[in-house]
């Protein structure tokens, strides 16, 4: 992996993926490609470690598989949010945020 | 948490599709990737390649998304128990030997516990069945039942109790039921009115009794059990409202008793429960108003928060104003009520069979410590044999944990089977078991397995099949070094050794136990057959005896003169009956007349257990006894005649001293009255009356011509046997048309109903002891063919050098008998303990009897040998060519 890209502390890639699925069902690949442009290529996730973190979110329920027939005509496994996908989107964006701000401040003591 | 589980469940079920989405997902994904790079114009194969690299090793993705799924841990112990089927598929021998002593351990122990909890454990199946409690009237140290007046009074006066009931079932056990067409008998229970309310037990059709049937001079009625609804009216509802006759009662049936309820008292069925208004016309005689006949039996319910010793004082301070309700000799101490748990009802079942089942039971449990020795010592031999494999596996980077938990997936599934196959033969053995207990009396005891047993017995067994099935991995897995296991026969570990030299200290163990159940049993056979053929002081060989229910009514006894004169002539008359009389209160009778005797001058008084018996002419050549002085009685001895009697030998010398009997006068009661005495003209060998154990008790004989009885069995002597049942019916029928027949037996079939607990413990026993052994040949041929299989190199050279398989053969099986010497030797001590153990049930045969004990050693040696022979045969003709290859 390049050295100038950012490894993703535990449990970020789960929230990121409820995030990219909160607007419209995805399958795979397409939620690998927007991490991807997202963070403007900061964030990269080894393509092959997203199917396990899906795999164990669909084992939680937080996300429900869908197959589907993709634009041009080929059958994709799609994912889309659960109830429960989408309370624990909320849960952890607030904690996530709580958490960021927290280290923040004790990174730069001075600004305050 | 719910979904995950769920979801972890499904995706076990759905494996093969979800394996395939996965592989298409992956596919999709890596398809379009290269379907990217394509468009900034990498070439085909670059980009395929591009979107591989970027994607990372698929296995492996795959793989971690399988353990997403949750599946993982349950997938691996499937392929676990998967492999460990095929292990033990392929070792037959062992599988058929651990799986024969696992069920054997379970079933056996499982069947015999179910029958000693249903007899001795098992509450009622009544509401809160540990509030009752069982009333005794103490007296001087003595327990004595109650009259009835003392229970009226009692239960009004009482207010300790929440409830008591009086019932009694003594004389009611074969009345004469009447109800068109031939007499029937049926079993009842006298009750009184609170009997169901105090139990707590509803109908479950029509009504119970209540306490308004109790007023005497109501009419009849009276409650059935399911077991006679079905038998007599087959389920019927119509059965409600009809009348019965029973003995001098008509009995209206006014409800049934639920399925469960057999009454207080474990093992009997009732087939009616009576009110107690009812007794003057069931039983001879009016025992209501007697206070001075205690004959009832009381229980009563506990109030809710009193406990017993609070309501037994209460109780006895109100039982000192009731002594003029039963009996009170002058100068007699203060009468004080007792109260005795009741919740498993009646003791009478405990009593007989509490003893002999938990003998049993510890037998039994010897035999489930001889399975787990079995087990053990199959799975340390077999691990030793195995100690290659394991190092193969080892080598290859199994880890110790995997092994370990390879070798509990094979102990588990033994285990599985075992117990499985073990509860089966528990249900059919607790069958058996009631079937054999019932045997020769109404034992009623619902068939069932217990559980918790079945749970128990099978966790022991499947512990020591894990822990010496698990032992030889770990050892291997610590000790073995995988590169010497692989190269050679680990000649220089000592970890087989270890674990064959553990098999045979097991071994040993095992026969050490093996040896004192066989001698228990031995023993118990031996008391058997010493009970069978004792000197009963009656000749069996050819005595029949035809039992005649006791009736005591105007016409009941019209039939008695007719049973004393024509029948039994017209039975002498029968072709092959040689001699035919007819006796009141015979041997092994259940009525019996006691009371004391007195000879004249001598003023020596013999005890109550005196019995007398009343008998016609031909009695003593009948019955084959005896004569020790004097003569028989005979035709002269009728009504007018001098009074005479005849006595046992040990009456005759208790009253008179040896050899003086014949021609002294003897009367009955306390003080010898001239007007009412009898001659003694003859003397009779001691026989055994009361059973085959007993003491023998002083008999006196007086003929029916001269002091009349009921007649309640007729003896035959006779060269036709059982033919003559049918012949003996119709006489009855014909001459005394309404006399109930009770039954019509051999004199040795009696003799075997009474001794029937003994043959139950003798045939049990044997039966454990045969698992034993079967165990221990088992165990040793296991044995043998893995040493011998260990020995393949060294039976190999010498073959090579000319050894003869018979030498072979004894060089092998010296092994083996230095197994059992050694096993026998130690066995010594238990076979001695467990002799001391039964002690009491042991008849003319010691504890520590050398021939049983001999017997029992003799039978587990040649057994063991001729287990061992099979495989030490097979050994010995191995091709040396081949043994010697396989190093």
């Amino acid at each position: 992996m390049p050295p100038e890209r950012l490894e993703l502390p535990q449990g970020t890639l789960e929230l990121l993926i409820l995030q990219t699925l909160e607007t419209e069902p995805q399958h795979g690949w397409a939620i690998s490609e927007r991490l991807n442009q997202r963070s403007d290529g900061a964030l990269q996730v080894q393509q092959g470690s997203l199917y396990p973190a899906l795999h164990r979110m669909e084992r939680r329920g937080l996300i429900r598989p869908d197959w589907r027939v993709t634009d041009n005509g080929r059958r994709a496994k799609y994912y889309e949010l659960t109830a429960s996908g989408r309370k624990e989107l909320k849960a952890e964006t607030a904690s996530w945020k709580k958490l960021t701000a927290a280290v923040a401040l004790i990174l730069s003591p001075k600004e305050i | 948490m719910l979904h995950d589980f769920l979801y972890r469940v499904w995706a076990l079920f759905r494996r093969d599709r979800l394996e395939r989405e996965m592989d298409e997902e992956l596919q999709f994904h890596l398809e379009r990737e290269a379907e990217k790079a394509q468009l900034v114009g990498e070439t085909v194969e670059a980009a395929k390649r591009r979107a591989r690299l970027a994607f990372g090793g698929v296995e492996s993705v795959k793989e971690e998304c399988r353990e997403a799924r949750g599946t993982a841990i349950v997938e691996s112990w499937i392929s676990d128990f998967r492999y460990a089927a095929r292990i033990l598929r392929n070792s037959p021998g062992f599988t058929l030997a651990a799986v024969f002593s696992l069920t054997i351990g379970i079933g056996a122990n499982t069947a015999v516990f179910s029958l000693l909890d249903r007899v001795v454990f098992r509450p009622l199946p009544v509401e809160r069945p540990d509030e009752l409690v069982i009333l005794n009237l103490w007296q001087d140290g003595k327990a004595s039942s109650f009259s009835y007046p003392y229970v009226q009074e009692l239960s009004r006066r009482q207010s300790a109790l929440a409830g008591i009931f009086a019932s009694a079932d003594f004389p009611l056990k074969d009345m004469v039921l009447r109800r068109g067409g031939t007499p029937d008998s049926a079993a009842g229970r006298l009750v009184s009115g609170s009997y169901f309310k105090v139990l707590g037990v509803q109908a479950a059709a029509g009504r119970v009794l209540n306490e308004a049937d109790d007023r005497a001079g109501e009419a009849g009625v009276a409650v059935i059990s399911d077991r006679f609804w079905e038998r007599q009216f087959q389920r019927s509802e119509s059965a409600l409202g009809e009348t019965l006759t029973v003995n001098q009662a008509q009995l209206t049936i006014v409800g049934v008793a639920p399925k469960e309820f057999f009454g207080e008292k474990p093992g009997s069925m009732p087939d009616l429960w009576i009110p107690m208004s009812q007794q003057p016309k069931v039983m001879p005689g009016d025992l209501l108003s007697a206070r001075f006949v205690t004959w009832l039996i009381v229980m009563g319910r506990l109030e809710d928060g009193v406990s017993r010793q609070a309501a037994a004082s209460s109780l006895s301070a109100l039982a000192g104003e009731l002594g003029r309700f039963t009996i009170q000799s002058a100068g007699a101490g203060k009468q004080s009520i007792v109260l005795e748990e009741g919740g498993r009802g009646l003791e009478e079942l405990r009593r007989d069979f509490g003893k002999p089942l938990r003998l049993m039971m510890a037998m039994v449990g010897l035999v489930l410590l001889i399975a787990c020795f079995n087990v053990a010592t199959l799975a340390l031999a077999r691990g030793s044999a195995r100690s290659r494999e394991f190092g193969v596996r080892l080598a290859l980077g199994a880890s110790r944990t995997r092994l370990m938990r390879q070798m509990m997936a094979e102990s588990i599934l033994l285990a599985a089977v075992g117990g499985s196959l073990g509860a089966g033969l528990a249900l059919l053995g607790s069958q058996a078991l009631i079937g054999l207990a019932g045997e020769g009396r109404p034992l009623s005891l619902a068939v069932a397995v217990d559980l918790r047993m079945l749970v128990f017995t099978g966790a022991v067994a499947a512990a020591s099949t894990l822990v010496f099935g698990l032992l030889p991995a770990w050892m291997a897995s610590s000790w073995l070094d995988p590169a010497r296991s692989l190269g050679g026969e680990s000649r220089t570990s000592t970890a087989p050794r270890r674990f064959v030299t553990g098999a045979q200290s097991l071994m040993v163990l095992q026969i050490g136990v093996s040896l004192a159940v066989v001698c228990g049993a031995v023993l118990l056979t031996r008391s058997l057959e010493s009970l069978r053929h004792q000197d009963f002081g009656i000749r069996p060989a050819g005595l029949m005896l035809v039992k005649i229910p006791l009736e005591l009514t105007p016409a009941a006894m019209k039939r008695q003169d007719l049973l004393r004169g024509e029948v039994l002539e017209r039975v002498r008359g029968l072709p092959g009956v040689r001699l035919a009389a007819v006796s009141c209160c015979g041997p092994f009778d259940e009525l019996a007349r006691t009371g004391k005797v007195v000879s004249e001058g001598g003023d020596r008084v013999e005890s109550d257990t005196t019995r007398f018996v009343h008998v016609s002419e031909g009695y003593a050549e009948t019955m084959g006894m005896t004569v020790v002085a004097g003569r028989t009685l005979s035709a002269t001895d009728r009504k007018g005649a001098t009074q005479v009697a005849m006595l046992s030998e040990y009456a005759a010398l208790r009253l008179f001293g040896q050899g003086r009997a014949v021609g002294k006068r003897i009367a009955f009661g306390d003080k010898f009255d001239g007007a009412r005495a009898m001659e003694v003209v003859g003397v009779l060998q001691d026989a055994r009356f009361a059973g085959p154990r007993d003491e023998f008790k002083a008999l006196v004989f007086v003929p029916m011509a001269q002091q009349p009885g009921p007649v309640t069995s007729i003896s035959v002597r006779s060269s036709g046997g059982l033919s003559l049942a049918a012949e003996i019916r119709r006489i009855l029928e014909q001459t005394a048309p309404g006399v109930g027949l009770g039954s019509i037996t051999t004199y040795e079939s009696v003799i075997e109903q009474k001794l029937h607990t003994e043959r139950m413990l003798a045939f049990l026993s044997a039966s454990f002891a045969a698992m034993t052994l079967a165990m221990a040949c088992v165990g040793l041929a296991g044995l043998m063919s893995f040493t011998a299989a260990k020995r393949r190199r060294e039976i190999g050279v010498r073959v090579a050098l000319g050894a003869r398989p018979a030498q072979l053969i004894v060089m092998l099986l010296k092994q083996t008998a230095a197994l059992l010497a050694a096993g026998i030797a130690l066995g010594a001590a238990g076979a001695f303990a467990i002799g001391q153990a039964m002690r009491s049930f042991l008849f003319g045969v010691a504890p520590n009897d050398p021939v049983s004990f001999v017997a029992g050693a003799c039978a587990l040696g040649l057994a063991g040998l001729w287990a061992s022979f099979l495989p030490a045969w097979r050994a010995s003709r191995a091709d040396p060519l081949e043994s010697l290859r396989v190093e």
